[in-house]
């Protein structure tokens, strides 16, 4: 059976809320119960105010929540894809042989390896003019231990060249 | 939950299990296998240029190995064992290297060092070599070649 159209909630909740309620409805409150209460025009439209205001506050929160999610989401890929991107760009260190500009790279070559030791070692076994920067193990001293420091430093561990 | 709110939480649960997926693998439990110890030895070959000074790396790239020891090879010029890190031992990859500043310099191919490994499990391993730099009497790089041979697994 279709519904009479003045009880469709659809066309006509607004119209419902202004009169107190369905017609079918308040029929039957009214055998049940006698006539309602009167309630001031003012009243209802206090209430009805109110139970917007709600409303309107509620989808305002939902709508703040939607952009908050949304905004940690990017800013959390934003900072992830950075880091990755960060950390594949780091070269891989030439093994045992760091890029300084050290006084340590005795040849000045850039990098700190066996042929550092070897120069410096030489040079001490010749008995030449010893840089004081090559005291590396600031001992007051340039000798062997000095060459020990620098070749330690060339076979450090440090990122592979062989995968 | 709107479909949107639903888009984001999984791109953000994508985001962040790409981002797991990134770290180090956990180690697996792995069976018994048998361990034995063995020895690779590692040469240079400077052809016919004077070999002053060496440094390569040595590396396990299949199977499972430790470096446990490392000692000088058969070339009397080279009488120090080579310079390594000692947080290789217990490793599987060292970088090694030495330098001889005395007049008598070897030339062609030189037995440089012997690795001690411990080798465990049953997949056979697989060694690699590179040559980090080879110099001449006057420390200049030279061009040199890098070989490894393996000896008997006790």
């Amino acid at each position: 059976m279709q519904e009479p159209m003045d009880n469709r909630r659809e066309e006509n909740i607004e119209r419902w809320a202004e009169e107190g309620g369905p017609p079918q409805l308040r029929e039957s409150l009214s055998e049940i119960y006698g006539s309602g209460p009167a309630v001031s025009r003012a009243v209802d439209e206090r209430i009805l105010g109110a139970a917007r205001e709600q409303m309107a506050r509620r989808v305002r929160m939902r709508w703040m929540m939607r952009y908050a999610i949304g905004s940690v989401a990017a800013a959390a890929a934003v900072v992830l894809i950075v880091i990755r991107t960060t950390h594949h760009a780091q070269p891989a260190a030439k093994s045992g042989a760091a890029m300084v500009a050290a006084a340590e790279d005795v040849n000045r070559d850039g990098k700190i390896d066996i042929l550092d030791a070897y120069l410096m070692a030489r040079s001490l076994a010749a008995k030449e003019a010893i840089a004081r920067e090559w005291d590396f193990n600031h001992d007051g001293i340039v000798d062997g231990r000095d060459v020990d420091v620098i070749a330690l430093a060339a076979v450090k561990l440090r990122g592979e060249e062989i995968r | 939950m709107s479909a949107t709110s639903c888009i984001i939480a999984a791109v953000f649960l994508g985001v962040l299990m790409a981002a797991v997926d990134g770290g180090p693998t956990p180690a697996r439990t792995l069976s018994p296998a048998p361990a034995r110890f063995g020895t690779v030895d590692l040469y240079v070959d400077s052809a016919r240029e004077r070999l002053a000074a060496w440094q390569m790396e040595f590396k396990a790239t299949g199977g499972q190995v430790e470096i446990v020891g490392i000692e000088r090879g058969d070339s009397a010029d080279f009488q120090d064992p080579p310079y390594y890190d000692p947080a290789a031992l217990k490793s599987n990859r060292v970088v090694v290297g030495a330098f001889n500043i005395s007049d008598r310099l070897p030339a062609g191919k030189v037995r440089v060092a012997r690795l001690h490994l411990h080798i465990s499990g049953a997949q056979r391993p697989v060694y690699a070599v590179n040559l980090v730099v080879a110099g001449d009497k006057q420390g200049k790089p030279i061009s040199a070649q890098v070989s490894l041979s393996e000896g008997e697994a006790k």
